[in-house]
């Protein structure tokens, strides 16, 4: 029973907080302890949480300068160009893409085929290389004294094969975005497709390196919309593979896609 | 309490709650974009954009486990009150953070292409019809949604005129909300970044706001279910037993349970007891936590005021609250179970030897 | 999401948040004293913060404007 009166007695006497008046002293050192400590779980996990990222791998983009480069354009299935360095056998193939997320729109038709300069700004991931064309009609203009014109490469069909790993858009995955792949980035790469960018299928090999695949329609052409709803996704697909100088082209048909 | 409306009732005590806030958010902002800038330098490096979509997402999902977790705290432990009373302040804030993380995502992975924005916001993932491929943009939008209608129906104005009981529904979209968030974290980020961390991190934050919740709930329960003894009189009026007068605190309340489940909150004030429901009119907090001040009952949460005698607020005010019949039955406070229409005067009685 | 539905929903909450902000305004500053007199003298702080949530909840303040209007 004398537990239950100090008990009583107690409530009647505790500090009481009403907005409007000033806080009560007891109160307020209760406040100046949990203020603080709040904070300090606030940057705690906020140090938690930046530490839970990722390394989004080795990429860069080159913006701050654009360069001009020299070599041929090919249009289809996506826009590159194809440059001959000194002494080596077959074409360094850079795929070419716009501002935004945009390819394809610049030069297709009068300039396919010829020797070209293209002038604009360098991704680079894994050895990889990307221009993105400067937005002015200098972008890329035919070369009236070409001095090396590189040939097609020859493309090599080696047959069919099934693979793992997540279809990325280029330019992001080249170091237009960090990070340029998984869920998240999965709306933007989809938009990037839907522009234009070129499909990429990026695969691990046994030593954990990356190896990638440029995506084209079983007909040669860019990549079916169809395929869309894959991009970003951990997947499954199956196709004929050819070798084009050093890149590897994945003939994909959307039925021959799934997730893993 | 109602006379007339100001855009916000400025004091200094929501002056220092808001400068906290701020405080906090610069703090998490800060952190997270510093810590993320040294750990990932050179063609290593982060977008910047992304390192802020990341860093105001997850500051707004911090925030709102921080709103979550208030509630609960000031049920089970008074003194955390104060935190309580700008909540709302801290509500609207953690929107703002959280259209700011939205419209940067939007227009970074959505803008810049053959689609409008918003376009492919809505197109770009189809896969509705899959669990771990499921657009998780929608359900952070949908969560947008609700935690927009809580700030912009924040004001006491929208208290009154949305009617409390609607309103109240409509702030409890606050969990509806949380789920949705949960589901986007985990279908968005966590799927990106495969690590521990993250998933750790939501799974304390759940358990937290969980674990107080059920805390805060099984007081009540044991609260309600240790009360009362009902005996019924000649004129089939239930009285609920309180206990003796001097087992109420002076100026404070006991809070009892009646039949149908309802709280009465029964005071002690100036020798005499009265009694009046346990729901604020403002916004149902628990009156019977409350003080008597200057004569009149004060609510915990806001500080809105109503005499003990009637229920009704000091002039100007006009708020009314509902009030119960109290007798004293040999030595034993008692409490009819039946409410009073709210504002019905009643006489408080006079504890026996207790001189005015 | 198909396209269409899409560009369905964005007509549908464009038109509704076009009516929604109008009618905010005319609330904010009219309507408002008509469903709750204690807002008659506040000031134009109190009436702006009250316009996203008049906008978004337009059809209900609506209503009550009407039926406050009907009343004497």
């Amino acid at each position: 029973m004398s537990d239950q009166r100090s008990r009583v007695s107690m409530l009647s006497q505790a500090p009481f907080y009403v907005g409007y008046l000033p806080v009560p002293s007891p109160l307020a050192a209760f406040l100046f302890l949990i203020v603080p400590t709040v904070l300090a779980v606030l940057a705690f996990t906020a140090i938690a949480a930046a530490r839970s990222q990722r390394d989004p791998g080795a990429a860069v983009w080159n913006d701050a300068h654009a360069r001009q480069f020299r070599g041929l354009f090919v249009a289809h299935p996506y826009p590159m160009l194809l440059i001959q360095k000194d002494g080596e056998e077959t074409p360094e193939i850079h795929l070419l893409v716009e501002m935004g997320k945009h390819a394809g729109r610049i030069g297709l038709a009068e300039l396919n085929g010829k020797s070209v300069i293209s002038s604009g700004w360098t991704l680079e991931r894994d050895g990889r290389r990307m221009i993105e064309l400067e937005p002015d009609a200098k972008a890329l203009v035919a070369d009236a004294s070409p001095s090396a014109v590189p040939p097609l490469p020859p493309v090599v069909t080696t047959g069919r094969v099934t693979l793992h790993g997540e279809i990325v858009d280029s330019k992001c995955y080249l170091g237009a975005m960090k990070p340029g792949e998984g869920k998240t980035h999965k709306a933007c790469a989809t938009l990037c497709i839907r522009g234009g960018i070129p499909p990429v299928l990026v695969t691990r090999d046994d030593a954990g390196g990356r190896v990638y695949y440029l995506l084209v329609d079983p007909s040669g052409g860019p990549l079916d919309p169809a395929a869309w709803p894959f991009v970003g996704d951990p997947v499954e697909l199956s196709g004929e593979l050819e070798l084009m100088g050093g890149m590897r082209l994945l003939k994909v048909s959307p039925r021959d896609i799934s997730r893993r | 309490m109602s006379t007339g409306y100001v855009a916000v009732q400025w004091s200094r005590h929501k002056r220092v709650y808001d400068a906290s806030i701020a405080i906090g958010i610069a703090l998490y902002l800060g952190a997270f974009v510093g810590v993320s800038k040294v750990l990932w330098q050179g063609a290593h490096g982060i977008s910047d954009e992304v390192i802020l979509i990341r860093a105001l997402g997850s500051c707004a999902i911090v925030l709102l486990h921080v709103i979550l977790c208030i509630g609960p705290l000031a049920r089970l432990e008074p003194r955390f009150l104060p935190i309580l009373y700008n909540r709302r302040h801290l509500g609207v804030i953690t929107f703002l953070v959280a259209l700011a993380h939205a419209m940067l995502a939007i227009g970074y992975y959505h803008g810049f292409g053959v689609l409008s924005p918003v376009r492919s916001l809505l197109t770009s993932n189809p896969n509705i019809d899959s669990f771990r491929a499921f657009p998780f943009e929608l359900l952070g939008l949908g969560a947008l949604a609700i935690m927009f209608l809580m700030a912009a129906t924040s004001h006491d104005f929208w208290l009154r005129n949305l009617s409390a009981s609607t309103w109240k529904r409509l702030h409890m979209l606050v969990y509806v909300a949380y789920g949705l968030l949960v589901g986007h974290v985990a279908l968005g980020a966590l799927q990106t970044d495969r690590g521990w961390i993250g998933p750790a991190l939501m799974f304390v934050g759940l358990c937290t706001v969980s674990g107080l919740h059920i805390a805060a709930g099984l007081q009540e329960y044991r609260k309600d279910r240790g009360n009362p003894t009902t005996t019924p009189d000649a004129e089939e009026v239930t009285w609920v037993d309180v206990g003796a007068p001097n087992e109420i605190p002076i100026d404070r309340a006991r809070t009892v349970c009646a039949p149908g489940g309802e709280r009465i909150a029964v005071f002690s004030t100036g020798g005499t007891i009265s009694a009046v429901t346990n729901i604020c009119a403002h916004q149902g907090g628990p009156i019977g936590e409350g003080k008597v001040i200057d004569g009149c009952i004060t609510c915990p949460w806001h500080g809105w005021q109503y005499r003990p005698q009637d229920g009704c607020s000091p002039p100007p005010f006009k708020e009314k609250i509902a009030t119960y019949q109290v007798r004293i039955v040999s030595g034993r406070v008692q409490v009819s179970a039946k409410a009073l229409p709210p504002g019905t005067p009643t006489t408080p009685v006079r504890i026996p030897g207790d001189m005015p | 999401m198909a396209d269409s539905i899409a560009l369905a929903i964005l007509w549908t909450l464009a038109t509704y948040g076009a009516a929604g902000f109008c009618f905010a305004l005319a609330f904010v500053f009219r309507g408002i004293h008509c469903i709750d007199p204690a807002a008659e003298h506040a000031g134009l702080s109190f009436r702006i913060i009250l316009l996203p949530g008049a906008a978004a909840l337009w059809p209900i303040l609506l209503r009550r404007w009407i039926l406050a209007g009907a009343k004497p």
